[in-house]
């Protein structure tokens, strides 16, 4: 569950930044992370994988790296692979430490070799359990993580201490806007609604409870349990989706309609129900998805 | 006419050997024959306040404008309606504001009753922004065109960013970008499952891919991938190296369909804002679409938002807010659109515009171009020109003053330049990039055709200088307007200068002047024109006395509500006391004795004679001995003065033409054997001018006839070689400066000042010499021939040839004559002694 996120002093955990050599960094996915940190008046911690199957290829005696031109493919050697992880590593570590104090945020920063999920497992592992791991890349077809060396279903997998997972599409743009929990069962609404103002505090916004729902029929009853679950939390912004007319996509554009920014969801659920599905709603909307389990 | 003298005086001891007599002169009064002292009527010529037909100022309507100026009048009014650009206007006269401000009342109204002329504008230029459009627009146009374009711009920074966040531009732009980045990334993939069905792993790098065998989903370590067959190993690596090419041609393929997108998205774009465009721009293009210039830029502006409409895209949640607060100026997003007014009359019933160049440096006519501080650097685009005084006078004329725009650095030739060119042509300061520093590119705006009329004021002695130096002047400036200084005496033109005095206390909102106060400042304007019969016109000393009058009516003591003519004697009495301390200084050496200046006696081969000293507007006359010297000589008179280099060319010239007259009157039948030299005594600067020739003339004759001169008298005065006496400059203050002496040491009635009656004119005398000579205390004398003073100065007569061709024995030009004869004899003796004993000179006997 996602209701809580270790603030700084607590050493439970962090908000863990997945940095690796797919390219450059995906601006939103940086910025949710120091937004959440933020939040949770917690930290980041921002880790550049090595991906050590690469440093296998490097001693291969055919291997060979193809640029993304396309162009002029080179013969690869451990050595320069190295050389070029850590000037890209640098890169990116120093982009993310700026950002994070720019945003009163603690941050450090540390490259590990290893194969990308150990690598996370161990990481939170040291903090857990309450890590959020963001990941820096964008979100792609497939994995879902990009082409880190891991797929989402792996990380949810074996990467225990972390409460949830934070991805953007490749079009992410923003993290200000309205902080939508997206909640399918009654005993999650108070939790995710908690997450959602957490949030929202640090982006600007304000925190909506979006509960799915097929059954027609089900839909008042179900808002009267809500709001009797929420209690006396005053000016709460809910809405009932209707699912049996709407569909994922349809549910991202609603989103983008609405302005919203980070969307809480549920890894399995209606709207990511595998890790195929995460990458397609990603790219629909134009904040960051918090995928919790 | 006159020499000057510069302020500079030393005392010294006086010359030793002037020849001193002690005949007793007689009273000139009481020589009944010859030159009269004049009498008082023309030493001044006074004006009763009461003849002026008014009580005080505040009676007459103000009068304003060239009075008098019939003939500059007519010149300018020419000069303005030739069209060619060649026939510019020169103004000639003393420098003065009051002058200049009249021109341009003149000039003003001419050009109330013309055609106004166009806007001008610069706009960018889409094409090449180096070269920015001057576009023309009918008075009025530009400021309209430039609001228009403004509120356009405006209008589409909020509009254009609704229209690219509306969902119906998003989702096909959305489409967009998924069909180019689906179908490049599904092609990625493709390669992905494809090397994923044959276990190869597809691996992102920093800088690309590598491709490396796979099992169980994890790459395989080189020691185990190399314990695999041979054969093995072989198909591994060509399945990679297939695999690799494929990857290959779709990262290569990956820019062209980029450019494709691109294009679908541009076009997408144009669509997107060509609605919110031609909605912002539709009525303003209607409104120009007369004007082809304006319509074209208008059409420009149009192409360019559309091709560049993304430009305008802020984020949509921006949008509201950045529209409310957007500043195109400030925008280098929109300045590019914007227009730069650079002329802008209000209409074309306006008028022609007439315009002055109070500091004309050269950016101050032609404009420049203002770079703009651009973050830590400097830019520069069409906004940062900013005009010039051509640009704001063009259509109509430019009042300028020649000192100032040929003082200043570059602003002449450019001004030139502009004229023989006919256009304004801004260049770039041309500056050189500090070390390090990127140059910027040099603006070059299109030139704006010219057509004005530059009317340059001169003083008539730049005016010569700058016709013998400056050919292309007079090729430019081809209308001279000569403004007289003075206005003739009359009652019309009495009339008109109380009129001016009128409008100048209106002008300076002073208390209304008495009549006799007017007059009093018509007497002081006929001293300044040194002639009573005329008024001196330069309005701006007239101001300043009145402004002063005006001040001491205003004193504790007076609290007057009228300015009389006593004000009027304060404020001229104030003003000669707060520049008075050289002339004090001077007439105190003279009283004590330092300065030898004899006012009585009689002394021979010695003459008072009378100088000039001038300071600004300011000046006095102070006597000057003169002596001269005889002796045998070859026909030479040195002039001290010249030989040590403190003689002006006027002054020698004045010594060449009488010994022209001596020796044209005196050595017809024998040579002028004689030498002799004449000297100003404690005379220690500069002497220039001729008026001392006179004088120097009867000090040699007294020094060769051996007669004595009455030092009572000073003498002023030019001669030409007929031994006419020519009329002087300073005639006045030359006057004073001696009866200032005299009186000093008490007037003895036989004093007195010899003039040329040329200068009788002239003669506006201070009131208290008019009374002594009214009381026979001083005398004042006007002669025509040097003949007529030869009487009064040594109470001999100056003598004429009788029948046998000869000089009476006892005049004074017989006593010349008879030395001058003599002294040729004892040369002729001289030269045949030298001849015969073999010596000619000082080089023969050592010889």
């Amino acid at each position: 569950m996602i209701a809580h996120v270790a603030q700084a002093d607590e050493q439970r955990g962090r908000v863990v930044l997945w940095l690796g050599a797919a390219g450059e960094a995906q601006d939103t996915a940086v910025e949710a992370a120091v937004r959440l940190a933020q939040a949770f008046e917690s930290e980041i911690e921002s880790v550049f994988i090595e991906d050590r199957q690469l440093f296998d290829l490097a001693e291969l005696p055919f291997a060979r790296e193809i640029p993304l031109s396309g162009r002029g493919s080179r013969t690869m050697s451990r050595d320069a692979l190295a050389r070029d992880m850590r000037a890209h590593a640098s890169a990116l570590q120093r982009n993310v430490l700026d950002r994070a104090k720019a945003a009163d945020v603690k941050a450090q920063a540390r490259i590990v070799r290893d194969e990308p999920v150990k690598a996370l497992a161990d990481v939170c592992a040291e903090n857990g359990p309450w890590n959020v791991v963001t990941v820096g890349s964008a979100v792609r077809n497939g994995t879902a993580t990009g082409h880190n060396g891991a797929s989402l279903a792996e990380l949810f997998e074996s990467v225990h201490g972390t409460t949830g997972i934070v991805v953007a599409g490749s079009r992410a743009r923003r993290t200000s806007g309205p902080v939508i929990a997206v909640v399918e069962e009654l005993d999650r609404v108070v939790p995710m609604m908690r997450a959602a103002e957490r949030i929202a505090t640090a982006t600007g916004g304000d925190a909506r409870l979006w509960l799915l729902e097929h059954d027609e029929a089900r839909q008042d009853w179900i808002e009267g349990q809500i709001r009797l679950a929420l209690g006396n939390t005053p000016g709460v912004n809910f809405e009932v989706v209707d699912m049996s007319v709407n569909t994922p996509r349809s549910v991202a554009g609603m989103m983008r309609r609405a302005g919203a920014g980070f969307v809480i969801t549920r890894f399995g659920g209606m709207l990511a129900r595998r890790q195929q599905d995460v990458a397609p709603f990603a790219e629909l909307i134009d904040g960051p998805l918090f995928l919790v389990r | 006419m006159f020499f000057k003298r510069l302020t500079k005086s030393k005392s010294a001891s006086a010359p030793a050997a002037v020849v001193e007599s002690e005949v007793k002169t007689s009273l000139v009064k009481e020589a009944k024959v010859g030159v009269q002292p004049l009498p008082t009527s023309a030493l001044r010529r006074t004006i009763d306040g009461k003849d002026l037909g008014f009580k005080t100022t505040a009676d007459l309507e103000p009068a304003a404008g060239l009075v008098g100026q019939e003939r500059a009048l007519a010149a300018i009014d020419f000069g303005l309606s030739m069209r060619a650009r060649d026939f510019n206007i020169y103004v000639v006269g003393a420098p003065s504001s009051s002058k200049s401000a009249a021109v341009r009342a003149h000039v003003a109204k001419i050009a109330a009753a013309s055609q106004g002329p166009s806007d001008w504008v610069y706009v960018n230029n889409f094409e090449d922004p180096r070269r920015p459009r001057a576009i023309s627009l009918p008075a009025g146009r530009a400021a309209m065109l430039a609001k228009g374009v403004l509120v356009a711009i405006k209008e589409l920074a909020a509009t254009l960013p609704t229209a690219f966040a509306s969902e119906d531009y998003r989702a096909r732009r959305r489409a967009i970008e998924e069909e180019f980045r689906g179908a490049h990334e599904d092609a990625v993939d493709a390669v992905h499952a494809r090397a994923a069905q044959q276990n190869i792993a597809v691996l992102r790098t920093p800088l690309g891919f590598g491709m490396a065998p796979m099992h169980d989903g994890k790459v395989v370590r080189p020691d185990v991938f190399s314990q695999l067959p041979e054969a093995m190993r072989r198909d591994v690596e060509k399945r990679i190296t297939v695999l690799q090419g494929e990857l290959e041609t779709i990262l290569q393929n990956a820019p062209n369909a980029d450019k494709r997108r691109r294009r679908q998205l541009t076009e997408l774009n144009e669509e997107a804002a060509r609605h919110a465009v031609e909605e912002a721009l539709d009525s303003l293009s209607a409104a120009f679409a007369d004007l082809p210039e304006a319509a074209s830029f208008l059409a420009d502006i149009e192409k360019d938002i559309l091709a560049n409409s993304a430009l305008f895209a802020v984020g949509e949640t921006e949008a509201t807010s950045a529209a409310a607060q957007v500043d195109p100026s400030q925008d280098a997003r929109f300045r590019r659109y914007l227009v730069n007014v650079i002329v802008s009359h209000k209409d074309a019933k306006a008028g022609a515009p007439v315009c002055e160049a109070a500091h004309p440096l050269l950016s101050n006519l032609v404009g420049h171009i203002e770079p703009q501080p651009h973050g830590a650097a400097f830019a520069t685009d069409f906004l940062a020109i900013k005009p010039g005084a051509l640009h704001r006078a063009n259509g109509g004329a430019l009042l300028i003053d020649a000192r100032r725009v040929m003082s200043t650095p570059g602003a002449w030739d450019g001004l030139k330049r502009a004229l023989e060119a006919g256009e304004i042509r801004i260049e770039a300061a041309g500056e050189v990039p500090a070390q390090g520093a990127v140059p910027m590119p040099a603006l070059e705006p299109e030139p704006i055709p010219l057509a004005v009329k530059v009317i340059l004021f001169f003083d008539p002695e730049q005016l010569g200088a700058i016709e013998q130096n400056d050919p292309e002047f007079s090729q430019l400036f081809k209308v001279q307007a000569d403004l007289d200084e003075t206005l003739a005496r009359n009652a019309d033109n009495d009339r008109v200068f109380a009129r001016l005095v009128a409008s100048l206390v209106d002008e300076h909102g002073l208390k209304p002047i008495d009549a006799g106060g007017v007059a009093r400042l018509m007497e002081e304007a006929a001293r300044f024109a040194e002639d009573r019969d005329k008024l001196f016109m330069e309005m701006g000393r007239i101001s300043d006395i009145i402004r002063e009058a005006d001040f001491w009516a205003d004193s504790e003591s007076r609290k007057a509500k009228v300015t009389s003519v006593g004000d009027i004697e304060r404020a001229l009495k104030e003003r000669t006391r707060r520049n008075d301390r050289l002339r004090d200084h001077v007439q105190e050496s003279v009283e004590r004795g330092m300065l030898l200046v004899d006012t009585g006696g009689v002394k021979t081969g010695q003459i008072n004679a009378l100088s000039l000293v001038q300071k600004g507007h300011f000046s006095f006359g102070r006597p000057a001995r003169i002596t001269a010297r005889v002796h045998l000589g070859q026909g030479r008179v040195t002039d001290i003065e010249r030989e040590v280099e403190l003689g002006g060319p006027l002054h020698s010239k004045g010594v060449m033409i009488l010994w022209g007259y001596l020796a044209g009157r005196f050595a017809q039948d024998v040579p002028l054997a004689l030498a002799a030299t004449l000297v100003f005594e404690q005379s220690y600067d500069t002497v220039e001018g001729d008026s001392a020739s006179a004088a120097e003339l009867l000090a040699l004759m007294s020094s060769l006839a051996d007669t004595p001169l009455r030092q009572e008298l000073a003498i002023t005065g030019s001669i030409n070689q007929l031994g006419e006496v020519q009329a002087v400059g300073g005639v006045n203050e030359k006057i004073e400066g001696f009866f200032d002496v005299c009186a000093a040491r008490g007037l003895s009635g036989t004093q007195g000042v010899i003039i040329p009656d040329a200068n009788r004119q002239n003669l506006m005398l201070r009131e208290d010499i008019v009374k002594a000579v009214r009381e026979d205390r001083f005398a004042i004398y006007a002669i025509k021939t040097i003949d007529e003073a030869i009487p009064l100065l040594t109470g001999l007569e100056a003598g004429q040839r009788g029948a046998d061709g000869r000089f009476g024995a006892d005049t004074v030009n017989g006593r010349v004559e008879a030395r001058l004869k003599a002294f040729a004899e004892r040369a002729l003796t001289f030269s045949s002694v030298s001849s015969k004993s073999g010596t000619q000179g000082p080089g023969a006997a050592s010889a």
